[in-house]
């Protein structure tokens, strides 16, 4: 009686979290605006390099985007920059009317990358709570459990990393990176690392979890069927310098599962981006 | 059962099973006197007919080098904290370290003798002293090498990675991330200390094993002097064994 007493409250504390974070996403309190944004740097003596050469992007509140583009062509540069990691050379970015600086210190902006940086003596549930121990926040424990199974982890929160598949040590890592309810999700290539069918499920489980509670979010892939699936709209990036060569709107019916794949449109919107990514590689001078 | 363990043993260690037969075969056939070289036989019953004296100058020993490798481990730990903090104290403090650490400890006694005094708390500074600078060193290259994706993370928390105001960054990231540094500086370390208590208390002690070999020396008690050396290799070889396992049983919960 007790435990079921427990469950609701938890679950209407989840619901009506979820509902506000929905509110603030129609009010676009997370509009991201990137304007005329560059990145140059310098190398030894003099010799610069421009990793990002001019990127206009709006991003609305709420809306998942996908970053494509030839190997070193400044998609993880742009990704950095957004993340207040990197500062641009010129223009400048806000993410609702603040620079990123400003929302890191908010703790507005969750990242998970490819290496998931875990910490290697902590358990699933401590990296989970880490974020909130970082900011100095009194860790919310109902909401590290949540997140754990939120990710289908409940079973695993004792164990360290070393014992995790490397699928749920990225489990872990967006489950970490979703800790402090961040108005920005940002995924640097978060299963590029993984074989390609543990990659297809844990594209499926992101979808869902994204799903449950749609925060903004800008992933960098470099899977043109993992832009595709996940994505409200893919942009192309030419080779470096990195310029937006390419910005399509992905109009898949969410949610969307696995069975999403199969269907012509998805295959229609695969193929033309898969040309165009090839087209501008093509039309690049050799690296 | 019994066999079976035996023959471990056997197969193990039967290198000083054969250097001791060897031993006790060279005093044998060139029919020495105890005083230019003691029999195995004879020093194992000094140990034995003596074994409270033994037991209680190996326990000051012990506790002697331990003593000296904790008080150095914290001191050192302390410092690496605030050389941390503050960069330009590693900076001065770093080449000081190295330079301590190339002067022979032969050397080294002399001075703090004629500052502190003969004594077990001069022995223990000397241990303290020598232990210091490589837990200093250990610990600080730990906190310093944080991988660059946890780095990015914390500051994706806006959490400073840096000086005083990385406190958080610190206590919960860096200060973990050192700690299979401090064991192995522990694992080298341990030994060491011992040693350098041995050569200490040899040259400047009033008790304990180093002080026991010269003492039993000079009183042309050879069998005793041997019997406390060979109870300082034994000791010696315990705490690596001890420090190598809890590196090895904590290490592994470093690895992702």
């Amino acid at each position: 009686m007790m435990s079921n007493l427990h469950d609701v409250i938890r679950l209407e504390g989840f619901l009506s979290r979820q509902e506000v974070c929905m509110e603030a996403g129609n009010q676009s309190t997370s509009d991201i605006v990137l304007e005329g944004v560059r990145k140059r740097f310098e190398l030894a003596k003099g010799q610069v390099i421009d990793a990002v050469e001019h990127v206009d992007l709006n991003i609305a509140g709420g809306e998942f985007i996908a970053l494509i583009g030839p190997s070193g062509c400044g998609k993880s540069t742009l990704l950095r920059m957004v993340a207040g990691l990197e500062t641009p050379s010129h223009g400048q970015i806000k993410i609702a009317g603040q620079t990123p600086n400003e929302c890191i210190k908010q703790q507005k902006l969750g990242i998970a990358m490819q290496e998931h940086g875990l910490m290697p003596w902590l358990s699933a549930w401590d990296n989970i709570a880490l974020p909130f121990r970082l900011a100095g926040l009194p860790v919310d424990i109902d909401r590290v459990h949540e997140l754990l199974a939120l990710v289908g982890l409940d079973e695993f929160a004792n164990a360290l990393p070393k014992q995790l598949s490397g699928g749920m040590k990225q489990r872990v890592s967006i489950a970490r990176a979703l800790a402090l309810e961040p108005q920005v999700l940002i995924l640097d290539e978060p299963f590029g690392a993984l074989d390609a069918v543990t990659r297809r499920l844990m594209n499926n489980e992101l979808q869902r979890i994204w799903s449950r509670k749609p925060t903004t979010t800008i992933l960098v892939t470099h899977s043109v069927e993992e832009a595709v699936f996940l994505a409200d709209r893919v942009c192309l990036m030419s080779p470096r310098p990195g310029r937006l060569a390419l910005v399509e709107p992905i109009t898949l019916e969410r949610p969307r599962s696995l069975e999403t794949m199969q269907t012509a449109e998805f295959r229609n919107l695969l193929a033309k981006l898969t040309a165009a990514l090839d087209e501008v590689c093509m039309s690049a001078p050799a690296q | 059962m019994v066999r079976q363990s035996l023959s471990r043993i056997w197969s193990r260690y039967w290198g000083i099973f054969l250097l001791v037969g060897l031993w006790q075969l060279f005093v044998s056939v060139n029919n020495l006197n105890t005083i230019v070289a003691p029999s195995p036989q004879a020093v194992v019953l000094s140990l034995l007919n003596n074994a409270d004296y033994f037991a209680a100058e190996a326990l000051r020993t012990t506790l002697t080098a331990s003593g000296g490798l904790a008080l150095g481990l914290l001191l050192g730990f302390v410092i690496a904290c605030l050389s941390w903090t503050a960069p330009s104290l590693s900076g001065v403090l770093t080449p000081m370290a190295l330079l301590i650490r190339s002067i022979p400890i032969v050397a080294f006694v002399p001075i703090i003798v004629r500052v502190a005094g003969y004594g077990t708390h001069t022995v223990l500074i000397v241990t303290t002293f020598l232990s210091f600078f490589p837990c200093y060193v250990f610990a600080l290259s730990g906190f310093q090498e944080v991988a660059q994706v946890r780095k990015d993370f914390c500051c994706s928390l806006g959490c400073s990675t840096s000086g005083f105001r990385g406190w958080r960054f610190f206590r919960h990231v860096a200060m973990p991330s050192a700690v299979p540094n401090i064991l192995t500086a522990l694992r080298l370390l341990a030994p060491t200390a011992l040693l350098v208590a041995l050569v200490a208390e040899f040259l400047i002690g009033t008790d304990g094993l180093g002080y026991v070999m010269i003492r039993a020396r000079s009183d042309m008690e050879m069998d005793k002097s041997w019997a406390a050396a060979l109870l300082a290799s034994a000791l010696s070889v315990l705490f690596f064994v001890i420090f190598s396992y809890l590196d090895k049983k904590y290490r592994n919960n470093w690895q992702a």
